[in-house]
């Protein structure tokens, strides 16, 4: 009974957002935003609920010793940050710890990811079909593009840049956009009609 | 002639008739999408054939999955850091979608699951999934609640703390399926840094670009809508063939567009 109700409501609450995109009528506008406000509600009780996950598995973590220490330093630090962020909300020390301690961390992690990116390019760029030749020898050409000397090299290069982008790279994104927007109907339509319900 | 050709081409033409802000086209779409949805999904219930293309990554998944049934080990789904009730929703969903069958397979074989989401939002539907598996396997005692994780929606949180999951767990293989930014990237290098194998799809066409030089096999575009067809629910072809035949359709219009424009007959 229960799976029934949740997909009526589903259903229910599905098509008047869709009116709403099409209609403009200010009950259904009114109607529409009430939901979304509630969605916002429920995204904020979720955090919670997340927050609750995340001490849970760290708490009872049964790794190794050092995944053990890893799992306290979040705690501790997950703890501190909340402690902190209730007690002197838009405090100095909360700053501090977004300042000196996250931002830090992110740009070390973010840092990352260039050698990600080459390492993960040297696996793809190895010949081993024609699909990675095509790429290396458009990635080649694009890369020298974008330095600045190279229309000295060759005047075809700077063209050549432009047509990568204006032909096949436009062709492509196109199609993938197309594609994605029939899919995300069909997927809408299946949730819409309880084809699907993940909810329930 | 040009011009009456020109005219009956020209939406703006039928939305002069029509109440303002009411987009024709998209009703139109619907009009015609929505019986043909239906009739498909209805074909494809009735246990009506409807082929389908081989995907590399799902055949992939399904190879994982299989061998993490004999072997113990999960298979880790990362759903991303979309949030349920954005336009991330439906990468999110089939991220859902995923772990379904991979925590299905698992439950079955009475075996760990692993999945990581980096919004709240996803937390809740993520362990509503396992639970649900679970029990229709009859081994709901096990469900704990600590096998889908969460890591909080910034990336760089997300990605770091899958990683932490990956390394304590050791998963057969990733399959990444959600909304992802560079977070998929780093998630994906990580994974290859540990001799893991790795699947992964976005629809964002940037964020594909960066998946595809670090996974093994790629879903992009509408293969990432395509989850729950490929894997194990069949109600999903019918959807999956309406796709088939709008793409084809608009295919021979992109094509009578660009004739028509040519001839001077599109303004």
């Amino acid at each position: 009974m229960a799976r029934i109700l949740a997909i009526i409501a589903a259903i229910a609450c599905g098509l008047l957002m869709l009116v709403d995109f099409f209609v403009p009528d200010p009950v259904i506008d009114a109607l529409g935003a009430i939901l979304i406000e509630g969605v916002l509600i429920l995204a904020a009780f979720a955090l919670l609920l997340g927050v609750l996950n995340l001490l849970g598995v760290h708490a009872r973590t049964n790794g190794s010793p050092a995944s053990r220490r890893y799992s306290a330093i979040l705690l501790v630090a997950l703890l501190a940050t909340f402690g902190i962020g209730v007690l002197r909300p838009a405090s100095d020390e909360l700053a501090w710890i977004f300042d000196y301690l996250y931002f830090p961390l992110q740009a070390t992690m973010g840092a990352l990811l260039a050698f990600f990116v080459v390492s993960a390019a040297y696996r793809t760029f190895k010949l081993r079909s024609v699909s990675a030749l095509i790429l290396l020898i458009t990635s080649l050409v694009v890369l020298i593009t974008q330095l600045p000397f190279s229309a000295t090299l060759s005047p075809l290069l700077p063209a050549a840049r432009e047509w990568i982008y204006a032909i096949p790279v436009t062709a492509g994104v196109r199609g993938i956009l197309l594609g994605v927007s029939l899919g995300t109907i069909a997927t809408a339509l299946r949730v819409l009609l309880a084809v699907d319900h993940p909810y329930a | 002639m040009q011009a009456l050709i020109a005219e009956c081409f020209s939406l703006r033409s039928i939305n002069a008739l029509l109440p303002t802000s009411v987009d024709v086209a998209a009703i139109a779409m619907l009009l015609i999408f929505v019986p043909l949805f239906v009739a498909l999904t209805l074909r494809a219930k009735g246990g009506r054939r409807i082929p389908l293309r081989p995907i590399a990554a799902y055949r992939r998944l399904q190879a994982l999955v299989s061998q993490a049934a004999e072997s113990g080990a999960p298979v880790h789904v990362a759903m991303g850091t979309g949030r349920l009730g954005t336009d991330a929703t439906l990468e999110s969903l089939m991220g859902l979608t995923m772990f379904d069958y991979v925590a299905r397979r698992a439950s079955a074989a009475n075996q760990p699951a692993l999945g990581t989401v980096g919004d709240a939002t996803l937390l809740p539907a993520a362990q509503a999934v396992l639970h649900q598996a679970r029990d229709d396997a009859g081994y709901g005692e096990r469900y704990t609640g600590r096998e889908v994780e969460f890591y909080g929606p910034e990336p760089l949180a997300y990605s770091a703390g899958s990683y932490a999951a990956v390394v304590r767990q050791r998963p057969l293989g990733n399959a990444l399926l959600g909304r992802f930014g560079f977070e998929g990237l780093w998630l994906a290098e990580s994974a290859a840094s540990l001799g893991m194998a790795r699947i992964g799809g976005a629809t964002d066409p940037s964020s594909a670009a960066l998946l595809a030089i670090s996974v093994d096999d790629l879903l992009v575009g509408e293969e990432v809508f395509a989850a729950g067809a490929y894997l194990h629910r069949p109600s999903h072809l019918g959807s999956l063939a309406t796709q088939d035949i709008f793409r084809i359709v608009a295919i021979l219009a992109i094509i009578l567009g660009v004739i028509l424009t040519s001839m001077g007959y599109w303004r």
